[in-house]
């Protein structure tokens, strides 16, 4: 009986602490041998079929590619990669907003199916929404034309 | 031994498919395979609850079930039908028009499209209108055009849901009137 109960509390304890030390490290963007395979895990599921689950990715890869210097290095690996897409990705303007805030012409990802009323679908693929979010008007010696593939050679030279 | 087994493959199936988030998926074929099972209040539950599924697939199995109700078809004038048969059959077709019409609306709610029907999509997600009987030819036309254009062969090309211009027109009725 005391044996059980041993091994109740330690496990429970034991429970707990690792979901402390999990909440404050966040091994899973912290982590240098574990964020790579966050990041593959995500680009994975920007080919979920739900669109609500293949926005969550893309949102987190977002993050991660704005944040984390890893995710950073990672995200040309991937930009190749066909898988189809199932959400819509947008593009909205956004005007000057001031000497360092240039204007903008950036792509988001929303919420809705592919197939959802738009006036043009920009991203098919997992490569092509990933190169969405690296994209920045501005930033790139070439612009986007309408071909990701082609910006991405046109750029890539300029990715450090 | 075996239930050991059993336990591990039941956590290790579980574990799949939270790690991949595949219980959405599962849904929502559960709920397509439900939409075509012949029975209408099982079919209305699918229908209503494929609104929270706006997959590729959900919306494929929306056109075809749409297509299947066939409301064009009229029985031939010259085959005399017992008042009974006549009977059963309004009452089908009925029912198969409140089943398409409750379709059509999920489409257009998966879609953003109207398809040239009244629907109309309010806020905190109430959504009104109906679909008359008249409409019909017209409307189907529309979401058929759309589903070729956006699940078709080649790219998505996303069109809308008519040609410009002018609606889709569709095949002619068969002889004995259209869709009354």
């Amino acid at each position: 009986m005391k044996r059980a109960a041993f091994w109740v509390v330690f496990l429970v304890m034991a429970g707990a602490a690792f979901a402390y030390f999990w909440r404050v490290n966040d091994p899973l963007r912290n982590n240098p041998y574990i964020l790579p395979l966050w990041v593959k895990y995500n680009v994975r599921m920007l080919a979920h079929p739900h669109p609500a689950v293949a926005h969550g990715a893309w949102l987190e890869l977002w993050n991660l590619y704005f944040t984390k210097w890893g995710a950073y290095q990672l995200f040309p690996e991937h930009v190749a990669n066909a898988a189809p897409i199932s959400f819509l990705i947008e593009r909205q303007s956004f005007p000057r907003g001031g000497d360092h805030a240039p204007a903008m012409e950036a792509f988001f990802a929303r919420n809705q199916p592919i197939y959802y009323k738009t006036e043009r679908v920009y991203c098919q693929t997992a490569g092509e929404a990933l190169l969405a979010i690296m994209y920045r008007e501005k930033k790139w010696a070439v612009d986007y034309q309408g071909d990701w593939q082609a910006w991405w050679q046109a750029n890539r030279k300029h990715y450090d | 031994m075996a239930s050991a087994v059993a336990c591990a493959v039941l956590v290790l199936g579980a574990g799949w498919i939270y790690v991949f988030k595949l219980s959405p998926i599962i849904a929502e074929k559960v709920l397509i395979v439900a939409l075509f099972s012949k029975m209408p209040p099982i079919q209305r539950v699918a229908i209503k609850a494929l609104r929270d599924y706006p997959t590729k697939h959900a919306a494929l199995a929306l056109v075809v079930f749409i297509n299947l109700k066939n409301l064009q078809e009229v029985p031939d004038p010259k085959t005399p039908e017992p008042p009974e048969e006549k009977a059963r059959r309004r009452q089908q077709r009925a029912r198969d028009l409140e089943l398409a019409e409750r379709a059509t609306e999920t489409l257009c709610l998966l879609t953003g499209h109207s398809f040239g029907t009244y629907f109309k999509r309010e806020p905190y997600g109430h959504s009104w209108g109906s679909l008359s009987e008249d409409r019909w030819p017209t409307v189907l036309g529309s979401i058929d055009f759309w589903a070729l254009g956006t699940f078709g062969p080649g790219a998505l090309s996303l069109l809308g849901p008519g040609p410009p211009g002018a609606p889709p027109q569709p095949a002619a009725p068969p002889e004995g009137g259209g869709a009354r």
